[in-house]
């Protein structure tokens, strides 16, 4: 991200919220995102993802700028490219805990054989791979959290964005998630960016940054 | 309670399209009921209205056969039965021979109806009702729309002469009529020595003794009786009208049932929080009631608008089905009752607060029980829609077996439509199972996506469904029931209309009553070349008890009789009776007079009342009221006019019926004007007066359909909104908007398809309960069943069109809608 600005709309005025915001996150890094409530943390989480526009400054992933490409290729550029992980897990509620993490690669069209064992051996890895055909209603936070890891990972995207992926889980839930997170993410070697307010997620990041008054200033460890 | 109706009634703007289908849906419902019932009414008080204004104090009439009461006992009843309050009246038709309008004429006593004074001059400058001049009066309406006259006469045509006659005055009376003095009208009618009833202004007491007085060719009616038998005549066509219009009700309530379901649905968690705070269960339930009565309110008043304009429109075709098949009815105003507006009102209101009940009811439910529990509540509860569904149709049964009456059928027929609404749900469901396991869909993830968000979302894609299975099953169902009814028609009409050729008087055509062939017609027609055999009929109208029927004197060579197919009695048999003096009756006359063969049939006839045997039953579609066939020999020995009225000619074989028809012509057009048609052209002139006649139910079903794709749109938005997030999601993804067009519009299609499939055994059932039972029913004759591929295919294309056109806005809403800022929404 570069000279990223960014107001919302409230009413006929705008607030702004970011501004000229730089930001490199390398393959393989993994960055915290700190700040209070309301200080556009999401907000510039869906910059990075590319589902919302910056007013000013350039949002590039692996040299693409996202601005300034066709909304169609942002989409398959981020279908490609990204994994999310949100704070409320978000799995689609009408495919099972197999076909919700082998979504990004149907719709990427990796559906494989290969793909497929490495599906099932992330699966396995978090835990779930005796619970390949339940449904998200059936599964705990903690597990579906980590179907959402796998959904996020398993096309082995250039970025993670995760937003506060462990906020709505138990401590003991949290951390294995995190753990896995940090692992799979290191093993894919995909740039992370992890909103968060939890210092204990934070320190597991190789950098911290605090959003305060639309600007990113470096957090000490 | 304020702030929680502020609070509630904010939540309710946020969707206004939503909340515009459910009073949309409401108001088309209240609206085609109004539209029927004013038209109904309008037309029946049009006609009550000008029969009262022209009845004035009379209250009793003395009628008698076909010919009327024969002049001389008008002095009988004044003089030896001291009767003085009393009218003789002489009635018929006569054409205006400026525009060839047919316009009642009726032929009044002077000084009779002084004692009456029912005729007021409409102006100073309009002579007063007399004797005078042989002149004519005529009623307000017909004097604005005729033609002004030079020399001011008006030339009339009446039993195939011309009469020109002075226009006399103006009379300040309802429809189109002309009066004049009786003695004229009796020269212009042709009817010298008889009239066509006395009106008298009687007590109880006198008409009780003048009943016992009367010779038995003569019977006394109140007045308020005789109009009723007249508008009760359309009463099983007004019946089935204001049905439908039900039904169309009952779409819209869907639409609001969806509406309250969804504003329910997305408040759980707001009824929940209330509830802790404080606020009881019955303070929740009238802000829920208090939402369904804002949207059941407006529904009604913009149903109120939209059915004065649609009643408006209806009433012309109204009007003119009456005027074809029932009691002469020209004009009619539109007539609004406080009655109706209030019925109308009750019905739109209760209609919403009962379909926003079981929603409420869940959500209130749910305050109190956790949601596995409840889930396990549902699941005990699904076996009994099954259960009844089964007893609903059970009692539809019961109650078709118990009963003869019209309602019963319509009772039945909601049983059954009830009964199918209980058990599409759970046939979704399986059907939208049934294509999961399916190789080429499981390959598809739209596909896979998409039959298990149906299944997911089925509480509410079952509405939709429902609502549109329904309004496609009532179309569907009026689709094959007219189908049946027409090809049952034709058929009847085919086989009916044996002769090659049908003459009758040209003065007949467009008449309401029937003028008699000239003298020695019959003859020549008989003695033409070419001419094989020559059947005549004659037809009057007389009554069976109170029930009006026609009476057909048959004269008719084996060739004609070939044309009466008998559904009861032996072919050859019958027709030996008949030839001794036996009937054949109508299967229409059989049902409704529960007559079989064997039984007695009673007529009223100009010596009196007629017993006769009936030898047979025969199908006919001519008449809901009922005919019977009597041999003429026997019929002239009971009427006093026995002139047949048309001829059907059988030509030699092989002789080209227009080798026959111009000579004919010819001979015998110094005899008499007269009429030729082929059975070709009689048969699509009936089928047009058919086709009119379901002018109104057509319209009735494209309401339906209406409201059935506002309601599924309506639905479709509701699930929209609900599922905003779960899209959102899959948009973050990575699913391109195409492929969540794409995938809403596959939801779609399929949710349409299931409701045409739904939609075919709902509807072939209704549409077999049309036929068999409410046919039956209503008008007494029994239907072919027929059903065409292209009519059930064309249901499942409507029904897949519907509800794609239905989903468009819906998908292309939420494809555009951007994924980070629902997912901040929500």
């Amino acid at each position: 991200m570069q000279g990223v600005s960014k107001a919302v709309r409230e009413g006929s005025s705008a607030r702004p919220l970011l501004h000229s915001v730089d930001l490199h996150i390398a393959h393989g890094e993994i960055v915290a995102l700190l700040g209070a409530s309301g200080t556009g943390k999401s907000t510039l989480l869906n910059l990075a993802a590319g589902l919302e526009p910056p007013d000013e400054g350039t949002v590039c992933l692996d040299g693409v700028p996202l601005d300034r490409i066709h909304e169609t290729a942002r989409t398959r550029l981020r279908r490609r490219a990204i994994g999310f992980v949100f704070q409320f897990f978000n799995l689609v509620p009408t495919l099972s805990v197999l076909e919700n993490a082998r979504l990004p690669l149907e719709l990427n069209g990796l559906d494989d054989a290969a793909t497929t064992t490495r599906l099932h051996a992330l699966l396995d890895a978090v835990g779930l791979g005796a619970r390949l055909h339940a449904w998200p209603a059936q599964l705990s936070g903690g597990e579906q959290q980590r179907v959402a890891l796998v959904r996020a990972l398993v096309h082995r995207p250039a970025l993670l964005l995760a937003d506060e992926p462990t906020g709505s889980l138990d401590a003991e839930s949290g951390q294995r998630v995190l753990q896995l997170l940090i692992e799979l993410a290191r093993e894919h070697q995909s740039a992370v960016l992890i909103v968060t307010h939890d210092a204990s997620v934070a320190a597991v990041a190789d950098r911290r940054l605090k959003l305060v008054a639309g600007r990113l200033e470096i957090c000490p460890a | 309670m304020r702030l929680l109706l502020r609070a509630m009634l904010r939540e309710l703007s946020q969707h206004p399209l939503l909340n515009a289908l459910a009073i949309f849906g409401i108001a088309l419902g209240v609206a085609a009921v109004l539209a029927v019932q004013i038209a109904s009414i309008s037309a029946r008080a049009s006609f009550e209205r000008s029969t009262q204004t022209l009845s004035g104090h009379t209250n009793y009439v003395i009628e008698g056969g076909p010919a009327g009461v024969p002049e001389a006992f008008y002095r009988t009843l004044r003089i030896e039965l001291g009767i003085r309050d009393s009218a003789p009246v002489v009635s018929g038709w006569v054409q205006l021979e400026t525009d060839g309008r047919w316009c009642e004429l009726i032929g009044l006593d002077p000084i009779a109806e002084l004692g009456f004074g029912r005729l007021r001059v409409a102006s100073e400058a309009s002579r007063s009702f007399s004797p005078a001049d042989n002149g004519v009066w005529v009623s307000t309406q017909l004097a604005h729309s005729l033609p002004h006259a030079a020399d001011g006469t008006l030339t009339l045509r009446a039993a195939e002469r011309s009469h020109r006659l002075p226009l006399a005055g103006v009379i300040d009376i309802p429809g189109s009529r002309l009066f004049a003095d009786i003695a004229s009208a009796q020269v212009i009618l042709g009817r010298g020595g008889w009239l066509s009833r006395i009106e008298l202004q009687l007590d109880d007491r006198q008409a009780q003794h003048l009943r016992t007085q009367l010779p038995a060719d003569l019977t006394l009616r109140s007045q308020r009786e005789r109009n009723e038998q007249v508008t009760q005549l359309s009463s099983a066509f007004d019946f089935n009208l204001t049905s439908l219009s039900l039904l169309v009700l009952l779409i819209g309530a869907f639409l609001i049932f969806s509406t309250m379901q969804f504003v329910v649905t997305r408040r759980r968690t707001l009824y929940r929080r209330l509830y802790a705070l404080g606020v009881t269960r019955g303070e929740l339930a009238g802000l829920i009631a208090v939402e369904a009565a804002i949207l059941g309110s407006l529904g009604t008043l913009l149903g109120g608008v939209i059915g004065l304009w649609l009643g408006h429109g209806v009433l012309p075709l109204f009007v003119r089905t009456v005027d074809d098949l029932y009691y002469p009815l020209a004009t009619a105003t539109l007539t609004l009752t406080s009655v109706t507006l209030l019925k109308v009102t009750l019905l739109g209101l209760g209609a919403t607060l009962l379909a926003a009940c079981w929603p409420g009811r869940e959500a209130l439910r749910e305050l109190h029980s956790r949601a596995p529990e409840h889930q396990a509540r549902a699941d005990q509860r699904r076996v009994r829609p099954l259960l009844l569904a089964l007893a609903g149709i059970g009692a539809a049964l019961v109650i078709i077996a118990g009963s003869r009456g019209l309602p019963a059928g319509f009772l039945a027929l909601a049983l059954l439509v009830t009964a199918a609404v209980l058990v599409m749900p759970d046939a979704l469901r399986c059907l939208t199972r049934r294509l999961h396991p399916l190789p080429l869909l499981r390959r598809s993830l739209l596909w896979r996506l998409a039959l298990r968000d149906i299944d997911r979302h089925r509480q509410r894609t079952a509405i939709a469904v429902v609502a549109l299975a329904v309004a496609l099953g009532s179309a569907l169902a009026m689709a094959v029931m007219i189908d049946s009814f027409r090809s049952g028609v034709e058929h009847w009409l085919h086989q009916l209309l044996q002769a090659d050729i049908y003459v009758q008087p040209q003065a007949a055509v467009g008449n309401h009553q029937a003028v008699p062939l000239a003298p020695g017609v019959v003859e020549r027609l008989q003695a033409s070349p070419g001419v094989a055999a020559v059947a005549t009929y004659q037809r009057v109208e007389t009554r069976s008890g109170q029930r009006s029927v026609q009476l057909i004197a048959l004269d008719a060579p084996p060739q004609a009789r070939a044309g009466y197919q008998l559904i009861s009695g032996e072919m050859a048999a019958a027709w030996a009776a008949f030839d001794h003096g036996a009937v054949l009756i109508s299967e229409p006359l059989a049902w409704h007079a529960q007559l079989g063969v064997g039984d007695q049939l009673t007529l009223a006839s100009d010596h009196g009342p007629l017993r006769l045997r009936v030898a047979g039953i025969f199908r006919d579609y001519g008449s809901e009221h009922g005919r019977v066939l009597l041999a003429r020999p026997y019929f002239a020995r009971a009427f006093a006019d026995d002139r047949p009225g048309s001829a059907g000619l059988f030509l030699t074989a092989g002789t080209p019926t227009g080798e026959v028809l111009g000579p004919l012509a010819a001979q015998l057009s110094p005899l008499q004007a007269l009429d030729f048609r082929s059975a070709a052209e009689i048969l699509t002139a009936s089928l047009a007066v058919f086709d009119r006649t379901f002018s109104i139910t057509a319209l009735v079903r494209v309401i339906a359909l209406t409201v059935a794709v506002a309601g599924v749109l309506g639905s479709l938005l509701a699930l929209a909104i609900e599922r905003r997030r779960e899209f959102a999601i899959l948009r973050v993804l990575g699913l391109m908007p195409g492929e969540l067009l794409r995938l809403l519009l596959l939801e779609c299609g399929w949710l349409g398809l299931a409701a045409g499939l739904l939609a075919l055994p709902l509807g072939l059932g209704m549409a077999y309960m049309l036929t068999a039972v409410i046919n039956r029913r209503a008008f007494g004759w029994s239907l072919p069943f027929e059903i065409s591929a292209e009519t059930l295919l064309s249901t499942l294309l409507l029904a897949v069109l519907a509800a794609l056109l239905a989903g468009i806005y819906p998908a292309l809403q939420l494809a555009r809608t951007p994924a980070a800022r629902t997912l901040h929404e929500e």
